[in-house]
């Protein structure tokens, strides 16, 4: 019954997508215009559904996030059990097969030499592509914007990982243990940042890449509620999307790109 | 000529009648077999009747949970728990509405088993409290193949028996401890 309900939610979702044809301005346009009904933010009854007054989001200051630093990146994979499989591989190659769903990556400017490093994870987009492509309905967003794979739909076809512009799914392809209550995940399923909707949803308010930056460059908020701390700090100094042309207006931000 | 004739047409008849026979001595006996095992099953179910809460079918001793009584009655949870956690299930995932109320997480946290082991029962283990009846039962389950089969404070090590006791106070009143121990 619920299923239905979220199946017609998703078609409705493609509907207005596809009403709106490929102007990627209409959508932007009509993306911000949710963002200007002020509302306040509290922890979430653990019986009520999760709603669209929300829309949780990442802002990434580039300027505060320290070169060789990979503090969350390790707090992410601590927090969903992400660990290396021991295949008696040597440390490097053991390493570069380990899950992540946060990438450390570099930019670097040829002309000045410029450097910028940033965390690069499921950006979870208003109009996801791997929605769009999934065939069975396990890709799918919750009302409050966090894109997630219900692992228990998924067939690990791969579409997703294929559609998606920031490379932010990965396929699980071992047997794995010991996984964690808060992160249940397995063999032949894609998984992805979850923006940690288990603490999103427990009203911590806060996620565990942002938590362990000690460099306050990740700030975790509601992008609906103008009085949250994200929505000041990109009203003050603005903040880009990852290849905003696509117009999937994405949750997460950058900032000094 | 005749007598080869009558032997030829004696031949005929009698193995017509033994492929016949064979044909309704194998279809008899399925529907032997599958009456023996409806009769069987129809047999064990009423013989356990939930004769108390701690006995499968076949009069075993099962794993007694933490708490005092289940979410839903025994009987409702036995039939119908698979339903319970489905529905749950997508609630959670797709709502992100997280009660306790048919969470496989608090069946998880309440259903915590030590094995003959002396460490907690995974759910490779018998003992585990899902794997003793869907063991016995045939029927199998991939739950665990993603989601944790023990407790959060299991996890960081193996605890031995005593430990386990000790994080568990009502599992040393069960008789299913009392065999364990004899075990031991």
């Amino acid at each position: 019954m619920g299923q239905n309900d979220m199946n017609n939610t998703n078609k409705i979702d493609q509907y207005r997508r596809r009403l709106l044809g490929g102007s990627a301005a209409a959508v932007a346009g009509l993306a911000l215009a949710p963002g200007l009904i002020l509302n306040t933010v509290q922890a979430k009854p653990a019986a009520d559904a999760v709603s669209s007054k929300n829309r949780w989001g990442l802002l990434i200051d580039t300027t505060k996030c320290a070169d060789g630093c990979s503090d969350c990146v390790t707090a992410c994979n601590t927090e969903h059990g992400l660990r290396k499989i021991d295949h008696g591989l040597s440390e490097s190659k053991s390493e570069a097969i380990t899950s992540q769903w946060i990438r450390n990556v570099t930019l670097k400017n040829k002309s000045t030499g410029h450097t910028v490093n940033m965390p690069v994870m499921c950006q979870h987009c208003e109009n996801p592509p791997c929605v769009d492509v999934c065939p069975t309905g396990a890709s799918f967003k919750r009302d409050d914007g966090i894109v997630l794979v219900d692992k228990h739909i998924c067939i690990g076809c791969r579409y997703c990982m294929m559609a998606c512009p920031y490379k932010a799914r990965s396929f699980i392809h071992e047997a794995l243990t010991d996984q964690l209550a808060v992160a249940p995940r397995g063999k032949g399923t894609v998984e992805s940042c979850t923006l940690c909707v288990h603490k999103v949803d427990n009203g911590d308010g806060t996620t565990a890449c942002a938590e362990a930056c000690t460099h306050g460059a990740i700030t975790f908020g509601d992008l609906n509620d103008k009085s949250s701390l994200i929505s000041k700090k990109l009203e003050m100094s603005g903040g880009r999307q990852l290849r905003a042309e696509l117009g999937l207006n994405t949750g997460v931000r950058y900032q000094g790109l | 000529m005749f007598a080869q004739l009558a032997i030829s047409i004696w031949l005929w008849v009698i193995t017509n009648i033994t492929v016949g026979l064979f044909v309704n001595i194998r279809q008899l006996s399925k529907v032997l077999l599958a009456s023996a095992i409806l009769l069987w099953s129809v047999g064990s179910f009423a013989a356990s009747n939930y004769s108390g809460p701690n006995r499968d079918a076949s009069g075993n001793i099962v794993p007694t949970p933490k708490g005092e009584k289940c979410v839903e009655p025994t009987a409702d949870m036995r039939a119908n728990h698979m339903e319970y956690l489905l529905h749950k299930r997508d609630k959670t995932m797709h709502e992100g509405i997280r009660t306790k109320q048919h969470s496989l997480v608090e069946c998880i946290q309440c259903h915590v088993t030590p094995g003959e082991d002396g460490k907690v029962a995974r759910i490779t283990n018998e003992k585990h409290f899902c794997a003793s009846c869907h063991r016995s039962a045939s029927v199998t389950l991939d739950c665990f193949e993603c989601h944790a089969d023990r407790p959060a404070e299991y996890f960081s090590s193996e605890l031995p028996h005593k430990d386990v006791f000790a994080l568990n106070p009502a599992l040393t009143t069960t008789p299913h401890v009392v065999l364990n121990r004899k075990v031991q």
